[in-house]
């Protein structure tokens, strides 16, 4: 059986509003990043892979299983989604053996899996806590084990470190790299830095359509020439803001050194710098005519 | 503004449609049922002027003693202690008490009591032609000692009540309309009417009617619906980004309290007005009224809906919304069935207030005291609730007042 | 067959319990509020399905309680086991419960000396059912338990507003010495399940 994800041609009504537009994608083995601005349709497509949402065009098909068998694919992909919560008066442990019996597994092997998962996720101190006990972090982790409770094929996880302190984001993006090993795993965000410290393979969504598909350092090269720096009076902050892109800015007493992105070599003053992925982000937007006057 | 926001919230939610639809609903099949023609005037050599319940001793006193007497022979009393019917069967020792108080109440002793054994009840019984037919029973002969009071038979007779377990026919509630029916005169009816005329100006007693169905839907409805909303908030996050607002606790509780009241009331003005155009079309020469159904409604009614949301929103804040309706439908059901009366039954702490009749002008009268008390003991209640839902709110939001409580005790729990 | 059992096991531990729970506390109450001894066959209608038929709206209201947060429910129906079978799991040993509670009760009657018969414990069943079945379909449908509550609640205030008016639809008719209204009541509540399943299944995702 082939790994691999294929998405092709898909269209997603909510009633009259079209939330995914004529999307195609081919996800392989290994991390994959789904990047995008809050109501793109990230959530959206990853339901749609999660089979709780169906497609109105289009095929998707996950390892060679077409998406309208559901049983079936649910049987190989493991979904967190992006509020991740269960039954508040279960144990972690309860809640794992619940989930694994609503998987269909083999109860010695769910088990055996239940206590290695809470190893690997760091919460077998804490397997006979009430889920409302928990905090945020170990939610998250909790939610990450229940995924991989039945050995998925393919993870699928929605904005996994929203709301997470910056260590746990750390620890819990390590979690996800480790896991990419052994299978697709497709992660959501709106966080650059995540899919910075995580993923090779990205596609930029927009509007429900897809932007922009491709590897990390592909992005990065569109936007190389396109990054400036330049050092002005604080008093010009907003007319700068007014003809450019500005992707950072660090004002310093009178004076802020900002970041803007521009096609040609802007005339005031301003010195060519290496993008980041933030700002190949904002170019991908910028040179595809999207609406970006809010600054990020 | 946000007291706008808020009733706009509410107004296009779909529990506040279904709110509107079971009240016109219940409007339409039961008052508007009941006003389809105008109360008949009495005229003279009518058979029959209905009954009316006076309190006369020279008829309650055998009446009530041979009721007894005919129960405890059949071993069988009917009661209902909670608005039930409730058959009420003795224990010896409970027997043994009751009859001293027979004993006391109509000379006939133990013993008598013991040997009797030729009872039959009084009522009708199937006749040999088929017909009913009448039949005084049979017991023993009753000799009221003349030294007893009406005072001590009503003592005597309570105690019996308290033996039975309450809610007996011999009860102080239902003593004199169960053994005092005394038919009214033409006199009496021909009074009455005047009185619905004159001094209810024929909306009076409408106001009271419609009120009182509209009492027992708005004792219950409104706990769904500040439920709903309640529980909306909590689902949505609202509190999250509600707690951080600059907003005082007090003045955001008392908002959403005061638009949930408002909003609820609508229709129920709006039926109110319906309700006069109904009686203004059956009576369409005499003199009415125009706002004693709108006047009612707002002292009689408005408490009820305060109550009920007050409940839905506080026990929501502090536990669930399952657990409010939990609360209010008991308070409700109790309530309803506490009193076997529709009208003169008013307490000070009767929560449904019920007056299901087009006279009685006068007992209503007499229940003004208890009846301003009662409300205004209500509305005082209800606000009392809801500043302490503030005060709990503002705890929250400050992080004292938290779930962790019951977090802690599922910790020690497993240690 | 087993894993079946087990889901059982799990959702009524953690979820039905405390609904369980207050289903007896009412059956409890019914026998102490309205006497249950040496009643006649009309009378023993009456605690049965006045007041024992609102263990219905208890117990089967709540069946999609658990997942109406929908962060929850998106993660059970991500899972293998269709949600709609858990949900139908919690409404067969639901109903068995309403079942065993009328069953017991008509029982503990026919012991107290009360004229009870078999048709006693349908009839009862069946107005029980029927309430609980408006709940579920309600709170079904609007994916809303409080919805479910109050349709059935404010149902069955109707009942003694309206009486039979309700025509095959009165569930206090057994009191005044009619059945067939409760064949009525039986066939509506299995249509209203089946109704409530499809509606789902259907336009709710």
């Amino acid at each position: 059986m082939v790994n691999k994800i294929e998405i092709s041609h898909v269209d997603k009504f909510y009633g009259r509003k079209k939330a995914l537009k004529d999307v195609t994608l081919t996800i392989n083995q290994g991390m994959f990043g789904l990047l995008g601005r809050n109501g793109a349709g990230k959530t959206t497509l990853m339901k749609c892979l999660a089979t709780l949402h169906t497609i109105q065009n289009g095929s998707i098909k996950i390892c060679g299983i077409p998406i309208e068998n559901a049983k079936e694919i649910r049987s190989i992909t493991g979904y967190l989604p992006q509020d991740f919560s269960i039954y508040p008066t279960m144990t972690v442990q309860e809640s794992l053996n619940y989930l694994g019996l609503l998987s269909e597994i083999e109860n010695s092997l769910c088990k055996k899996r239940i206590e290695m998962l809470l190893k690997r996720v760091n919460l077998t101190e804490h397997q006979n806590k009430k889920i409302k006990a928990l905090s945020g972090g170990m939610k998250r982790r909790l939610g990450i084990a229940q995924a991989l409770l039945h050995n998925p094929k393919v993870l699928i996880v929605d904005e996994p470190t929203a709301g997470l302190d910056p260590e746990e984001r750390i620890r819990f993006r390590n979690l996800l790299c480790e896991v990419a090993e052994e299978r697709i795993v497709i992660l959501s965000t709106h966080i650059v830095g995540d899919i910075e410290a995580t993923c090779e393979d990205i596609a930029i969504m927009n509007n429900g359509k897809i932007l922009w598909q491709g590897t990390v350092s592909k992005l990065l090269e569109n936007a190389y020439g396109k990054v400036f720096t330049v050092n002005v009076d604080k008093k010009y902050l907003a007319e700068i803001k007014k003809q450019f892109i500005v992707t950072g800015m660090l004002v310093q007493n009178e004076y802020a050194t900002v970041r803007i992105i521009s096609e040609n070599q802007p005339e005031i003053g301003a010195n060519l710098t290496e993008p980041n992925l933030e700002d190949a982000y904002m170019y991908c937007l910028y040179s595809n005519d999207c609406d970006i006057s809010g600054g990020v | 503004m946000l007291f706008f926001k808020e009733c706009k919230k509410i107004i296009f939610s779909l529990i506040f449609v279904i709110y509107c639809i079971v009240l016109s609903g219940f409007y339409f099949t039961q008052f508007s049922n009941d006003c389809q023609y105008p109360l008949e005037k009495p005229h003279e050599g009518q058979t029959d002027y209905g009954t009316i319940s006076k309190e006369v001793p020279e008829i309650i006193m055998p009446s009530a003693i041979e009721g007894l007497v005919s129960e405890y022979l059949s071993g069988e009393f009917s009661a209902y202690p909670y608005g039930f019917y409730k058959c009420v069967k003795l224990k010896e020792k409970d027997k043994k008490k009751l009859v001293e108080i027979i004993t006391e109440l109509s000379g006939i002793s133990a013993e008598t009591l013991e040997n009797f054994d030729n009872y039959e009840p009084s009522g009708y019984i199937m006749g040999e032609d088929g017909n009913p037919v009448y039949t005084n029973g049979n017991i023993p002969e009753i000799n009221i000692p003349p030294m007893l009071t009406y005072d001590d038979f009503r003592e005597l007779m309570r105690k019996a009540d308290k033996i039975i377990g309450g809610g007996s026919k011999y009860s102080d509630e239902n003593i004199v309309s169960n053994f005092s029916q005394i038919p009214k005169t033409y006199e009496d009816a021909l009074a009455e009417y005047e009185q619905f005329c004159k001094d209810d100006k024929i909306t009076g007693a409408y106001a009271r009617l419609f009120c009182d169905y509209m009492g027992i839907d708005l004792s219950i409805l409104p706990v769904f619906v500040a439920v709903f909303l309640a529980e909306r908030d909590k689902k949505s996050r609202m509190e999250q980004l509600v707690y951080s607002r600059k907003i005082s606790s007090a003045k955001l509780i008392f908002t959403r309290y005061i638009s949930l009241v408002f909003t609820m009331l609508i229709p129920v003005f709006i039926t109110a007005l319906l309700a006069y155009a109904k009686v203004k079309n059956i009576y369409p020469d005499n003199e009415l009224d125009k706002f004693a159904i709108l006047k009612t409604a707002v002292y009689w009614l408005i408490p009820n809906i305060m109550a009920s949301s007050a409940v839905g929103m506080f026990v929501t804040e502090i536990t669930s919304g399952l657990i409010s309706i939990f609360v209010q439908g008991t308070w409700w059901f109790a309530s309803i069935f506490a009193s076997s009366e529709l009208t003169g039954s008013i307490r000070n702490f009767t929560f449904v207030m019920r007056h299901n009749s087009l006279l009685g002008y006068d007992i209503f009268q007499n229940e003004l005291h208890t009846i301003v008390f009662n409300r205004l003991f209500f509305t005082i209640i209800s606000v009392l609730v809801i500043l302490l839902n503030a005060v709990i709110f503002e705890m929250k939001r400050r992080g004292v007042f938290n779930v962790k409580l019951f977090e802690n005790r599922s910790r020690k729990s497993e240690t | 067959m087993s894993n079946y059992l087990k889901i059982a096991a799990v959702n009524l531990k953690h979820n039905t319990a405390p609904h369980l729970l207050l289903a007896i506390v009412i059956a409890l109450l019914t026998s102490v509020i309205f006497g249950i001894s040496s009643l006649n066959e009309s009378e023993s209608a009456q605690p049965l399905e006045m007041f024992l038929s609102l263990t219905g709206i208890v117990l089967l209201t709540p069946i999609f309680l658990p997942e109406q947060n929908e962060n929850i429910r998106e993660l059970v129906r991500s899972k293998r086991i269709d949600y709609l079978a858990i949900c139908l799991i919690r409404l067969v040993y639901s109903v068995i419960f309403l079942a065993f509670i009328f069953g017991i009760f008509t029982i503990i009657m026919h012991h107290c000396e009360s004229d009870v018969t078999i048709q006693h414990f349908t009839g009862g069943f069946a107005s029980g059912i029927f309430l609980g079945a408006l709940g579920f379909f309600f709170a079904g449908i609007t994916n809303n338990s409080i919805i479910g509550y109050m349709v059935s609640i404010v149902y069955y205030i109707g009942n003694f507003m309206l009486k039979d008016n309700l025509k095959h639809w009165y569930l206090f008719s057994m009191s005044s010495g009619n059945f067939d209204e409760k064949y009525w009541l039986l066939g509506s509540s299995a249509v209203l399940f089946i109704i409530a399943f499809v509606i789902i299944k259907k336009f709710r995702k």
